[in-house]
């Protein structure tokens, strides 16, 4: 019986979908731009369609992955670029399984949320979200390094169109630009640090390979080189997350989005770096990680803080989710520099439970932008009357953000919290501040927007409409994956365990070799 | 030397491009009322011929007593010229229409600047090289004046003249010092001489080489030769600059391979690497950095082009490096063949752009005049994003392969200077691209001028975006042919 190859599929898909988006005809009678469309459109169809049959396809994967074995399944590979070391090879692990869900989910919500608000040209659009969503699938599946670079910069064009093409105001232009730029900066220092450790291999082995396991099967990296090539690797994967001090796209990007673009890329930003740093950077450089890893945590540390204060003096809505995520990305980094089981673990959860939360923020904001035409805080407020079912989910996304029991943020918090006391107590008391600082910021918005005396915008509908049905459904989706995350974690928690567990052996047991190596000097002195 | 019937066989491709070349001269004047182009579609005929029999029927081995080889490293090389014949036919074809200046000449004189890029590819003598790269540079010279009526096309025409001759005079001044010093035209017998001599090698031959490579730095454009080929290549026809920025490239680089590898000029006990990264660098930088002040898109991609070239010169300064192993070397020459290439795609593309809009009289060159094109006309727009990730290194384009090779052994080679100037080119690359994108994508424009979809243009975009992307997702056959020709060298 011929295996099905459900990875292709899942990356293929999407990417079927955009190239059919982009060549279904044009409609016959287009709606003109800034009117809103209320007639059915046959390329948001299209895209729904192809969203969820995606969304099976990575539910079947979850749920026929085998738990008890573990480790790589659905392993696809094929010969590709002999003459490189490259070859096509794609398979699913503890570590991405959830990720690949998280796509499959985000994707499916940012085509949905974007159902009314974008006007003209919905083929382009749709297409755009989908050939995203299919770059962020190859990221997570991919087992070869050079697939992996390809898939990062292929998530990264259908962005810049999202953003330029389909931005509500005239600032985005310049802020695709700097979107363009920054990831563009990003890509190719990850692809000259990528290149130094295959040549590095080379150079050990004597045979050119872009296979992730054979490059993380313990090739000693001369340390200097190590070092350099971990920090440039770092940089790459971090701009990703908007990380301090390298967030200014970010911010400038979700504040300029439509809320489609907006919701995929803040739903995948910081799980894509969490993803690169722990399967890329810890596995191919663990010594030269241990060495870096002070500088991680305190670059973290301060990307928390620094990320706190500009969240807590942010005017702008969507602002304050953007410096919400650079902050938080602090606490992710310092948990993965750890590289304990659990913390590893926890870095993960607690990525993809803010992630979920940070697309329904942006989803509840664009809905407030859509109709009051503000993102101003304090422009509107008070909206627990007009518009309860807005409010319950606003002030639910924000509790869970914060990270209240039953939370996914709680669960992973708890993991991280574990890791980090018991390797390092002081690093753990440190992160412990940027779990405080989510709550003062995210509280003030939800004080401003929610409670208090209702206030009118100037301009707009002036009323704030109630949720719809279909917004409540999608906005309750993403809250109930995170409720999930924390009240039943067991799914996800097995199979991540079991892959993190070796990752972070091997970098414990390297550590635990420096230290008997400094033991066994001092001896040497003080005898 | 003499030419025996028998050679015959060795030229084939050659000979072909020199027939349909001489039919469609005969041709034009018959044919000039006609309302069909007749000399393209003859002139594309010929080129499939050539292009078979480059393949499959001609001979490999020595002909005129070992002045020229047919090896795999010729063979890729005459059928990138075919390549961009096609394009720039294609191209060529579309524009004559457009401006209404019905005149086939261009073809036969495009066919006749290809033969001098195989000639050059192929020679292993001083003296077939000067014929090769001579009848490169008249052709192409003559190419880019083609467009009479246009005076910015005659300038462009008198400055390559003049530019080329001084390369030329600096080629025979290398020749002569070279000659003078091991009595020889022969590659072979030059690199015997340098491998005799090997350590305290004659001072004159080192000034000979030097001599040489620099005319070949002038035909391939890299700085400091560089002043001319930006006000050239804007003054012409698109598809003439095109046409001349790739075939000079091409013509130059086939050289420097050969010189470099069969005429021993690598073994000299000259700092090539040091020498060419300084030139590889400064093209790579200083282009890119004019490029972002140009609101002139012709002008802006020929400094676009220049980066390419800069690139391909990098991979040339780091397979020199003496800390690479002589397998190491091999590959990346073999990423600088497959990046050129990549390359004749890329710039017919780069230059079917600025064939892309026509106001009645002249094409659209400012960027201002680009607004909306790419929803006016996709297949424009797709051709050029496929150009834009390629300059800026982006998968799956092959610009992306390359850069993976060549970056990889420029670590290795731990020249981190230059690899600094690769990068700082790319990201500058990818923002004067990003411009044009803009323009094109998220400014509407009011009054939205005429596109000429004519086929022959729709055709070559199409072939333009099939080849950037198909060498970039299944470049082994591509990677194949390369690492044979570069094999052949060694």
């Amino acid at each position: 019986m011929p295996v099905i190859p459900w990875l292709s599929i899942l990356w293929c898909l999407p990417l079927v979908g955009a190239i059919v988006l982009a060549i279904l005809p044009k409609p016959a009678h287009p709606t003109p731009p800034g009117v809103r469309n209320r007639r059915k459109s046959l390329a948001r169809g299209v895209a729904l369609l192809v969203s969820l049959g995606t969304f099976a396809i990575a539910v079947y994967v979850f749920a026929t992955y085998e738990r008890v074995a573990g480790g790589a399944q659905f392993i696809e590979r094929h010969e590709w670029i002999p003459s490189l070391g490259a070859s096509y090879h794609l398979a699913v692990d503890g570590l991405s399984l959830p990720l690949v869900m998280l796509t499959a989910l985000v994707g499916l919500l940012a085509v949905a949320s974007s159902f009314r608000n974008v006007t003209a040209h919905d083929r382009a659009f749709h297409a755009m979200l989908l050939a995203f969503q299919a770059g962020a699938f190859g990221i997570f599946l991919a087992q070869d390094l050079l697939l992996f670079v390809i898939f990062w910069e292929l998530a990264l064009l259908p962005v810049f169109f999202g953003l330029g093409s389909f931005g509500t105001r005239e600032e985005r232009v310049p802020a695709a630009i700097q979107f363009a730029m920054v990831t563009a900066t990003s890509a190719a220092i990850l692809l000259l640090s990528v290149v130094g450790f295959v040549g590095n291999a080379y150079r050990v082995t004597g045979v050119v390979s872009f296979d992730l396991a054979t490059l993380s099967s313990g090739i000693g990296v001369p340390h200097a080189a190590g070092v350099w090539l971990l920090a440039a690797l770092i940089f790459g994967f971090a701009i990703r997350a908007a990380a301090f001090p390298l967030h200014g796209w970010y911010t400038s990007m979700l504040a300029e989005a439509p809320t489609g673009v907006g919701v995929a890329v803040a739903g995948l930003a910081m799980p894509m770096a969490t993803y690169g740093l722990v399967r890329v950077g810890v596995a191919l450089a663990p010594e030269a990680w241990l060495s870096l890893s002070p500088w991680i945590v305190g670059i973290g540390a301060l990307g928390m803080l620094y990320g706190a204060c500009l969240g807590m003096a942010s005017q702008d809505m969507r602002k304050r989710i953007a410096y919400a995520a650079t902050s938080q990305f602090g606490l992710v980094l310092i948990a993965i520099a750890a590289v304990d089981a659990r913390s590893l673990e926890g870095a993960i959860l607690f990525s993809i439970h803010a992630a979920v939360l940070y697309a329904a923020l942006l989803i509840l904001i664009g809905i407030i932008v859509e109709r009051v035409e503000t993102h101003q805080l304090g422009a509107i407020g008070g909206l627990g009357r007009e518009a309860p079912r807005f409010a319950m989910l606003f002030g639910l996304a924000t509790l869970l953000l914060i990270g209240i029991p039953g939370s996914g943020g709680f669960a992973s918090e708890i993991l991280l919290f574990q890791g980090l006391f018991a390797r390092h107590p002081l690093w753990a008391l440190l992160a412990v501040f940027g779990t405080v600082f989510v709550a003062a910021y995210m509280l003030i918005l939800l004080r401003a927007v929610v409670l208090g005396p209702p206030t009118k915008p100037a301009q707009g509908e002036g009323r704030m409409r109630d949720l719809t049905m279909r917004e409540t459904g999608i906005v309750g989706l993403l809250l109930a994956a995170n409720l999930a995350i924390g009240f039943h974690p067991g799914p996800i928690h097995g199979p991540l365990e079991s892959s993190m567990a070796p990752i972070a052996d091997s970098v414990q047991e390297l550590r635990f070799d420096r230290l008997d190596e400094k033991i066994a000097d001092e001896w040497e002195k003080r005898r | 030397m003499n030419l025996a019937w028998a050679d015959a066989a060795y030229f084939l491709p050659e000979i072909i491009l020199l027939a349909t070349a001489a039919i469609v001269l005969l041709l034009e004047r018959p044919l000039r009322r006609l309302e069909a182009d007749v000399g393209s579609w003859v002139a594309l005929l010929g080129l499939a011929f050539a292009g078979v029999a480059a393949l499959r029927f001609s001979t490999t081995g020595e002909a005129l007593g070992g002045a020229f080889v047919r090896d795999a490293f010729t063979s890729t090389f005459e059928l990138a010229a075919i390549g961009v014949g096609v394009l720039a036919t294609l191209l060529g074809s579309s524009f004559l229409r457009a401006v209404d200046y019905r005149r086939s000449e261009f073809f036969p004189i495009l066919l006749l600047t290809l033969t001098g890029v195989m000639i050059a590819a192929g020679a292993r003598d001083f003296l077939l090289l000067f014929v090769g790269l001579e009848t490169l540079a008249l052709g192409g010279t003559t190419l880019l004046g083609f467009f009479t009526p246009n005076e910015k096309s005659r300038e462009a025409l008198m400055k390559s003249f003049i530019t080329s001759g001084i390369a030329t005079a600096f080629l025979l001044l290398g020749f002569a010092f070279v000659f003078g010093v091991t009595g020889t035209t022969r590659y072979s017998d030059v690199a015997a001489h340098v491998a005799l001599h090997a350590g305290n090698g004659h001072p004159f031959l080192e000034l000979g080489f030097g001599f040489v490579v620099i005319s070949l730095l002038v035909r391939i454009m890299a700085f400091p030769f560089n002043m001319f080929a930006s006000d050239a290549l804007q003054g012409a026809p698109g598809p003439a600059a095109g046409a001349v920025a790739v075939t000079s490239v091409l013509g130059g680089f086939a050289a420097l391979f050969r010189i470099f590898e069969e005429a021993g000029a690598g073994s000299c006990n000259v700092a090539w690497s040091t020498l060419l990264a300084i030139a590889a660098g400064s093209t790579m930088v200083l282009s890119s950095l004019y490029a972002t002040y140009q609101d002139n898109v012709k002008r802006m991609l020929s400094y676009a082009t220049l980066a390419h070239v800069g690139f391909l010169l990098m991979g040339f300064a780091v397979a020199y490096s003496p800390r690479l192993a002589p397998e190491q070397s091999e590959a990346v020459l073999a990423a600088v063949v497959y990046y050129l290439l990549g390359f004749v795609f890329l710039q017919a593309g780069a230059f079917a752009l600025v064939s892309a809009v026509f106001f009645g009289r002249r094409f659209g060159e400012y960027l201002a005049e680009f607004r909306g094109l790419g929803r006016r006309c996709p297949v424009a727009g797709i051709a050029y994003v496929a150009v834009f990730m390629s300059l800026a290194g982006f998968p799956p384009t092959f610009a992306f392969l390359a850069k993976v090779q060549i970056l990889g052994a420029a670590l290795q080679a731990e020249m981190f200077v230059l690899i600094g100037a690769a990068i700082l080119g790319s990201l500058i690359g990818a923002f004067y691209h990003l411009r044009v994108l803009v323009v094109m994508y998220f400014r509407e424009n009011p009054h939205a001028p005429g596109v000429i979809p004519s086929v022959p243009l729709v055709t070559a975009m199409a072939l333009v975006t099939v080849g950037v992307l198909g060498v970039g997702l299944f470049p082994e056959k591509a990677l194949e042919t390369a690492i044979e020709s570069v094999r052949v060298l060694f």
